[in-house]
């Protein structure tokens, strides 16, 4: 079985602590990749630039996107990765603080797998994070290729 | 200052006393030359007959020619002013007097020395000249002198017995007496001439002193356009004398384009009979613009034909400069107003959007703020002693505040953004589904909640249920402690609108603070009270103005609020019944 593993796209350090010491928790920290902004997660996901060397079979289970992200949005990361056959079925999962209407639909209508809004209370935030994590690496049966 | 009219009288008077005495003593003269008593008597009958039909006659002519009395005030005074001096061949009073007397006695000297030529005739018809003469120049009273005059002087001095005013042969009585009844005839006809004359002239110099007086142009065309009549302004318009102008249509006036203008106007004003005011707009030769206001009107001829036109034009290019100056500054500023207005708004939107980005960029610290006293917390409790830990408590319960007060902020200016709805929505659905939540949450809590049915409304569903969730909220939050609470939700109004109310038997307020309720943050009750963060009112009082409505809080400290608030279609509820559904909580 491959290695299965969750791509976390934060770009605040302190969220991106807090998520991995929530999965921690739950021990699937070491399933954990981390992208900054969203220029860098396209990179991670069509493995280019500094993820060259990254197996391109090795899909991440989930990714974990949020939407205000530096050079690229959430909202377009998911554009791309839905306009290109190699991602267009990989799961996303927006993660954000946003309570939008508008980035809500938005991400449907790009065809998001769920949206998930941040909780502001850290004991909600982290069982919130730590029932993804268990949902999309354990629950959820991937495309078998 | 005796008037036109009492000195007419009095003359009428002293005329008719002075002309029936010497009729009646020169008719009885007459009869006395008949002997028989039949002619006399027959004689005197008709003679009276003709003393009356003269006098109803005199009557007649003097009755209609009274003078305005002085009621009219101004307008006989001006009247009178416009007449003196008006009748033709006037001569001073005591010129044509003297002219009566002179005329008349060169005459009687003239008739004495040919008195030989004409034998025995008496030749009264010579006097009929001064007297006509006299009576043409002077009027009346220089005739009825000239006739006076001739009539003793013939009878003194022509007719015999001489040098006696007795005339002996009753021919010459008859004729003697024509001759008064003729001049007094001629000197009335002429003074009636007179008067009617002075009267056309008098009306002449009224219409001149307006037609001249007025800045307006006047004008009279005949049918084929040309000029009958300009006054002094209308000459000053086209920049020629009158009479270069009369006789000659527009082309002589106007440039061709205007001239046709001018003349198409004529024509419909001609052809349609009546009169009319329109604007006209024409160029003179000398290439000046200028607008009119003109009154245009048919004159007909005496078989009712339209044989021209007459004109008053006003110019009222300044005017309408001034109009249209007006218009333009008023476009202008209504302009200016608009983006003015678009600024503000724009304005207002980029401060809202940066409220909310600010707001919403809050959330993050505020869970890192979270999550590491969390950590602390969770984590390292064993070396923290025990205020450290309230600490961090105190740290975890600020930060709730926060994040409570950025959702209310959020909330807020959520409601003030995106597009509004116009939908029907049920109000009392609304309120029951929010009981049923709240009770499900406190279900210890016994409230009586009376929702009255099929309260419905047209506005934006899901602002409309932010609003009356906090309505609710409110309502349930302050009737806490309260050992039997009501909350009651029915229609009710606001100023003259129907309006739905939320009332409770809660806390209440002083209504002296009524208006500060709706300020974001402001809080009547403490914390420890009440807990809140005070932007919940100011949230559906935004809610209710973007509806176009209105809100109103009655409150009684101890004893509990009501909150109604109007949408501008408040719509009746398909079934009104007032039977209210007993909602008991818990």
């Amino acid at each position: 079985m491959k290695k299965r593993s969750i791509l976390l796209v934060e770009d605040n350090p302190q969220d991106e602590i807090l998520i991995l010491r929530a999965l921690r928790k739950i021990n699937l920290a070491n399933c954990i990749d981390v992208a900054r902004d969203g220029q860098q997660a396209l990179d991670y996901l069509f493995c280019e630039g500094e993820f060259a060397a990254r197996p391109q079979d090795e899909e991440p289970a989930v990714v974990l996107l949020d939407i205000g992200l530096p050079r690229l949005s959430g909202l377009e990361v998911l554009a791309r990765l839905r306009a290109d056959p190699r991602t267009s079925l990989i799961p996303v999962v927006m993660l954000t603080s946003s309570d939008e209407e508008r980035d809500r639909l938005k991400s449907y209508e790009s065809r998001a797998n769920s949206f998930v809004r941040k909780p502001l209370d850290f004991a909600e935030f982290a069982e919130t994070v730590a029932r993804l994590g268990i949902y999309w690496l354990a629950t959820n049966e991937p495309i078998q290729k | 200052m005796t008037s036109a009219r009492d000195r007419f009288i009095l003359f009428c008077v002293v005329a008719y006393a002075v002309l029936a005495s010497l009729w009646i003593f020169m008719s009885d003269r007459l009869l006395a030359m008949f002997a028989d008593v039949q002619s006399i008597v027959w004689l005197s009958t008709a003679k009276g007959v003709f003393f009356v039909a003269a006098s109803a006659a005199t009557f007649f002519l003097a009755l209609r020619a009274v003078p305005t009395g002085d009621g009219d005030g101004d307008s006989a005074r001006l009247l009178e002013a416009l007449s003196s001096g008006v009748s033709p061949g006037r001569l001073p009073v005591w010129l044509s007097y003297s002219f009566a007397v002179l005329m008349t006695l060169a005459m009687l000297a003239l008739r004495e020395s040919i008195s030989a030529g004409i034998g025995g005739r008496s030749l009264l018809i010579l006097f009929m000249f001064p007297i006509t003469f006299s009576a043409l120049l002077g009027g009346l009273g220089p005739g009825l002198v000239s006739t006076a005059l001739a009539g003793l002087g013939v009878a003194y001095f022509s007719l015999p017995p001489r040098g006696s005013f007795h005339i002996a042969a009753s021919y010459d009585l008859l004729q003697w007496s024509f001759l008064l009844i003729n001049g007094l005839a001629v000197s009335i006809l002429s003074a009636m001439l007179r008067r009617s004359l002075a009267r056309a002239e008098t009306n002449r110099r009224l219409l001149d002193v307006v037609i001249s007086g007025t800045e307006d142009a006047v004008f009279v065309k005949d049918a084929r356009g040309r000029y009958l009549l300009v006054n002094d302004a209308a000459a000053g318009f086209v920049g020629k004398t009158q009479s270069e102008i009369i006789g000659h249509d527009d082309r002589a006036l106007f440039p061709a384009e205007s001239a046709a203008y001018l003349r198409a106007m004529d024509q419909t004003v001609m052809s349609a009979g009546h009169t009319q005011t329109h604007e006209e707009q024409l160029t003179t030769q000398d290439g000046k613009s200028l607008v009119f206001l003109v009154t245009k009107g048919p004159v007909f001829d005496e078989k009712g034909q339209v044989a021209g036109l007459f004109g008053i034009s006003r110019e009222i290019t300044a005017r309408k400069q001034a109009e249209d100056e007006i218009r333009r500054l008023n476009a202008e500023l209504e302009q200016r107003v608009a983006e003015r207005t678009a600024e503000l708004n724009a304005a207002n939107l980029e401060l809202e959007d940066l409220a909310y980005a600010l707001a919403h960029n809050l959330r993050a610290p505020l869970r890192a703020i979270d999550g590491f006293a969390h950590l602390l917390t969770e984590e390292h409790a064993g070396q923290l002693d025990a205020e450290a830990r309230s600490c961090l408590m105190q740290i975890t319960l600020a930060n709730r505040n926060m994040g409570a007060l950025i959702d209310g902020i959020l909330a807020l200016l959520r409601c003030s953004r995106g597009e509004l709805l116009r939908q029907s929505v049920d109000i009392s659905q609304l309120a029951e589904k929010r009981f049923d939540d709240l009770a499900r949450i406190e279900p210890q809590r016994q409230i009586d909640a009376e929702i009255a049915p099929g309260l419905a409304v047209a506005g934006d569903r899901t602002m409309l249920e932010i609003a009356m969730n906090q309505l609710v909220d409110n309502a349930w939050k302050f009737t806490r402690g309260r050992e039997h609470a009501v909350i009651r939700v029915y229609r009710g109004e606001v100023d003259g609108h129907p309006a739905i109310c939320v009332a409770d038997n809660g806390a209440g307020f002083d209504m002296a603070h009524v208006e500060r309720l709706y300020q974001p943050f402001y809080r009547l009750h403490r914390q420890d009270e009440f807990p809140g963060i005070g932007i919940g009112l100011a949230t559906v009082r935004r809610i209710i103005h973007r509806h176009g409505g209105n809100i109103r809080a009655e409150g009684v400290p101890g004893s509990g609020a009501i909150f109604c608030f109007s949408l501008p279609s408040v719509m009746s509820g398909v079934e009104d019944s007032h039977e209210e559904k007993k909602h008991p909580a818990g």
